[in-house]
């Protein structure tokens, strides 16, 4: 045998664990070692008596690779124990690194933090494995997270790629049921796509974090479906062959619950608006609403890549979007769509209501009424080409304009205000019914609704101040100082220009 | 002081055979044991021997050695009458000491509840002050008490000692934790790159 023994490699440390051996037995542990004449010499975990172990030449255990140890040649007089390889401590080597997983496993579930463990991890090779498959300890720590509403960041911000881990785990588990697949909160509705590809179960929370572009999308354009229309469902009952859904309770979006494996949503999806849009302009003739839709798909993609960079690159957007763009024949999206887009606007106002703090007051409730005109006005003007409520369209008769407006302002203020502010309405004794039915003109509170039948025939009822509706009736019309009846975006086809 | 004063209780023992400290001893003894020593009725101050691996005999209490779960086992399976030391291979002497005392001070502590991760996970960092004090150690021999508790089947012990890791990774980066461990960087630059894109969820 030569003199120099080296040691090849440790394949695993094992701890005699909760285990009192016997007066003269000991435990051996798998190690492996090269020697210097090239053979191998490796040991299991065993358990000998103290015969059988003089048989073997015992060396400290040592963990760098390669590195000549000089062979006691004193064995077996001075050979070491087992036990004593064990709590040998080793100059270069960490103690954190010498204890046993479990042990490793232990500490981890006393970190307090998903930050935390994924900090331990991300120190070496081992702990990464040794906690990367620690299913069920990911699985606690993301249920005992804060969880993330849609105004209110908190400091765990759970993204979509950990729930394909966190379904696994609550499969494994059998505790599938309803979770939401984000947050992991008991309360995920269960989101299923038309084309019946995936499904998810998502909380209402997290499901307006998410997809708020999308939402704001819906809100600005009520008739254009612009992304695949998801059924939602409530989970109703429980069988052995899946789950049996109640009835369609509401419709929404769901644009980001996708496997990759499946191949590209992104594309899927966004083959599918493109196609969409196009369809819907072709039945309205109107250009724009295919500009609209584009341009909303634009902010989706990249809000969406923006938030969560997993699906597609801005780049393959892009590429994507000129492909099918030149395919259908259709307007290309103009580059400063992405910094002047309505979401953008739509979003301030949003959070200008949401984020508030304090009790609103009677003129600040004009101010937000006239934040939100403002904002409606904005939007729909680039849709329409003009800026009145009172104008009809030649074509239908009717003013897309107004029922654009209203169903838009509708949806806004009821998100924004009786969701958030109803409490505060009540105390402060404004009646909710002043947010709505604030002036279109001036945006003040209280005004009454005034037949704009009488001015637009066959039209609804619109809140204006009496002096305003007179005045326009007189034929003076009133003019407020934001308010252009002027056009701003030449029209084209299908849309009439006013300047009333 | 703990360590002291069990040192002195031992020594009472084992040459007075179940004689208690004198009044001068009890001055050192802090109020816990004090008060644990004061009512010698209500615990079983039968001695017993452990061997560690360095072949040091500690003498210790038998209510206090029971603390650990794997010798009250092999006490109930060997009988009551136990003469011949027990035999704890993987702990050395200081180690076992350490264990011993962090088992006298808590020695009429409640039985550790049920397992609940859950439950744990709220007050994971939640550590007594004398437990604290008590694992005011260097980090050779702070494992070795984990280890030990591990061995010993000591589960409140192995959690105070945990908690203290954990306390000591707890708001650290990678880099950080390495340092204070000593652990080496096995990743490559690329390895390094991919986990902090993928960690980035966690981030801000």
């Amino acid at each position: 045998m030569s003199s120099v023994i080296t040691p090849r490699a440790v394949i695993r440390y094992s701890y005699p664990h909760n285990s009192l051996l016997a007066p003269g037995y000991h435990h051996l542990f798998v190690l492996e070692f090269c020697r210097g004449d090239g053979s191998i010499f490796s040991m299991n975990i065993q358990t000998k008596t103290e015969a059988d172990i003089t048989n073997y030449e015992w060396i400290p255990l040592c963990t760098v690779e390669n590195q000549p140890l000089p062979k006691n040649d004193d064995a077996p007089d001075n050979k070491v124990a087992p036990t004593a390889v064990v709590v040998a401590a080793n100059p270069g080597r960490s103690p954190l690194s010498c204890v046993p997983p479990e042990i490793l496993l232990k500490i981890e579930t006393h970190l307090p933090s998903p930050q935390d463990t994924l900090a331990l991890a991300a120190t070496c090779r081992s702990f990464r494995d040794a906690l990367y498959n620690n299913d069920y300890g990911w699985w606690l720590k993301l249920r005992a997270a804060p969880h993330t509403t849609a105004e209110n960041k908190t400091e765990f911000q759970p993204r979509i790629g950990w729930s394909g881990i966190a379904i696994n785990i609550l499969q494994m588990r059998g505790e599938w049921s309803n979770s939401c697949t984000v947050c992991l909160s008991s309360y995920g509705v269960c989101y299923l796509n038309n084309a019946g590809i995936f499904f998810a179960f998502i909380c209402n929370n997290c499901i307006h974090k998410l997809y708020m572009p999308l939402r704001q999308a819906q809100d600005l354009f009520p008739e254009v479906p612009l992304a695949p229309t998801l059924v939602t469902h409530k989970v109703e009952r429980r069988s052995t062959t899946g789950y049996t859904y109640a009835p369609m309770v509401r419709r929404s979006c769901l644009f980001k619950i996708t496997r990759t494996d499946i191949g590209n949503p992104a594309q899927y999806n966004a083959r599918r608006l493109v196609k969409q849009a196009h369809d819907y302009a072709f039945l309205t003739q109107c250009r724009r609403y295919i500009d609209m839709a584009l341009q909303s798909l634009w902010e989706i993609y990249t809000n969406d890549y923006q938030s969560y960079h997993c699906i597609i690159t801005p780049k393959e957007i892009y590429d994507f979007f000129n492909a099918e763009i030149e395919k259908h024949g259709l307007a290309r999206p103009r580059s400063d769509w992405v910094e002047s887009g309505i979401s953008a606007e739509c979003e301030s106002v949003r959070r200008k209501l949401c984020n508030r703090r304090v009790p609103i007051e009677r003129q600040e409730v004009r101010d937000i009424c006239r934040d939100l005109h403002d904002a409606a006005d904005n939007a729909l003007v680039r849709v329409f080409g003009y800026r009145s409520p009172f104008n009809n369209d030649p074509v239908t008769g009717t003013s897309l304009y107004m029922n654009a407006r209203k169903t838009l302002m509708d949806k806004w203020i009821k998100r924004s205000f009786k969701k958030k502010y109803a409490a505060r309405f009540k105390e402060k004794k404004v009646p909710m019914k002043k947010a709505l039915t604030s002036c279109v003109l001036c945006h003040g509170v209280d005004a009454k609704p005034e037949k704009a039948q009488m001015i637009v025939p066959g039209e609804m009822a619109v809140h204006v101040f009496k002096r305003h509706y007179d005045e326009f009736n007189n034929g003076n019309a009133w003019r407020w100082p934001s308010w252009g009846c002027v056009p701003v975006v030449p029209a084209e086809e299908g849309v009439s220009t006013s300047t009333a | 002081m703990g360590l002291s004063a069990s040192r002195q209780i031992e020594t009472t023992a084992i040459s007075g055979h179940l004689a208690f400290p004198t009044t001068a001893q009890l001055h050192h003894i802090n109020l816990p044991v004090f008060r644990q020593l004061s009512t010698p009725t209500a615990v079983n101050m039968t001695n017993m021997k452990l061997l560690s691996s360095d072949n040091v005999e500690i003498s210790v209490e038998k209510d206090v050695a029971e603390r650990s779960v794997l010798i009250k086992n092999m006490l109930e399976d060997v009988g009551e009458t136990m003469d011949a030391p027990i035999p704890i291979p993987n702990v050395n002497e200081a180690v076992l000491r350490k264990v011993i005392e962090w088992c006298e001070h808590h020695r009429n502590d409640p039985p550790p509840p049920a397992d609940d991760d859950s439950d744990s996970r709220k007050k994971s960092t939640d550590i007594e002050e004398w437990d604290q004090k008590f694992m005011q150690v260097d980090q050779e021999m702070l494992f070795e008490i984990i280890l030990a508790a591990n061995y010993l089947d000591i589960k409140p012990l192995l959690d105070v000692g945990c908690k203290t890791v954990a306390n000591m990774i707890k708001g650290k980066s990678p880099e950080e934790i390495r340092k204070t461990f000593n652990i080496q960087n096995d990743f490559t630059p690329e390895e390094e790159d991919q986990i902090r894109r993928e960690n980035e969820w966690a981030e801000e």
